[in-house]
């Protein structure tokens, strides 16, 4: 199956529905590892999508300008005592891709990301 | 009776201690082979993007032991699990080492050394299959063990006479692109006084 360049993956389309899911809620950010959580709750299986595959479609979305990122303050990951994560929210852009892939999401099998 | 049983005894206290062992070093372990493999695969990458990488993949995997730990895997599953999390991931991994690693800084050069390298490769893969023919051959090993170092001797000494040659030529030729670039930058500046 041969996929069009600016065509978004269904991975790509839970990431966007994930963001756009807890900014509606009002949680404007997002780091990968909780993306990654949110998609596996959302189509309720155990398995979290792996490591490197979630980031290469989050640099994809990132290349495109439908997600932005801020490296979180060494501060406060130093308090925490974990390593600094990478925050993750969707632009303008990326709104308006979420909200358009919504339905087509919703005809998919993880239908509970679009409407979050 | 106890020699009877000690077999069964010490297979017993040898699993135990296993799986003590196991338990305590999986997990340091996992980290280690983790990190190693990130380590690995942002090496060609520039320093930005590859400490950018490191720290992401890092917390990455921080966030998802400490999730599985808090969810209630032993040590030992949750590297298991780590593991998989990471090795699932290695093609998508690879994908970006190709997109970030940096370019050589003599293009020229590079691409023959690695054709030299295929070449003795595959010059030594053949010669190593026609020996084994005639190992396999009835009365053949007197035969192949005389013709071993002759053979891979003068096929090792014309691969690499070939492409010394071409490597020579190579640059001969940069050398005299070089000359005929300063040439013209010579008359260029002559003219401009001019």
């Amino acid at each position: 199956v041969y996929r069009r360049a600016d065509e978004l993956t269904q991975l790509e389309m839970d990431i966007l529905g994930a963001c756009l899911g807890v900014a509606v809620r009002g949680e404007p950010e997002l780091h990968g590892f909780a993306i990654a959580k949110r998609i596996a709750d959302a189509s309720r299986s155990r398995r979290l999508t792996a490591q490197g595959t979630l980031y290469q479609s989050l640099g994809r979305l990132l290349a495109r300008g439908l997600l932005a990122a801020r490296w979180e303050d060494a501060h406060v990951a130093a308090d925490e005592g974990r390593p600094r994560r990478r925050y993750y929210r969707l632009t303008a852009e990326g709104q308006a891709a979420a909200t358009a892939t919504g339905p087509a999401l919703a005809a998919t099998r993880r239908p509970e990301i679009a409407g979050a | 009776m106890m020699a009877e049983h000690a077999p069964v005894v010490m297979t017993l206290v040898a699993a135990v201690v296993l799986e003590q062992l196991y338990m305590a070093f999986a997990l340091p372990v996992a980290r280690l082979l983790v990190r190693g493999w990130h380590y690995g695969y942002t090496a060609l990458a520039a320093p930005d993007d590859r400490a950018e990488r490191r720290l992401e993949m890092a917390s990455d995997a921080h966030e998802y032991l400490a999730d599985q730990l808090s969810e209630g895997y032993k040590p030992g599953q949750a590297a298991l699990l780590l593991l998989g999390h990471v090795l699932l991931g290695a093609w998508a991994d690879i994908v970006w080492t190709a997109a970030h690693a940096r370019m050589p800084r003599r293009p020229v050069l590079r691409p023959m050394r690695s054709v030299r390298v295929c070449a003795v490769s595959v010059s030594g893969l053949l010669l190593g299959l026609s020996e084994a023919r005639l190992l396999l051959s009835p009365g053949g090993w007197d035969t192949a063990l005389s013709v071993v170092p002759v053979l891979s001797g003068l096929a090792a000494g014309a691969v690499n006479r070939a492409m010394l040659r071409r490597d020579t030529r190579a640059l001969t030729r940069a050398a005299q692109d070089a000359v005929r670039g300063r040439e013209r930058r010579t008359i260029g500046a002559r003219d401009d006084t001019d």
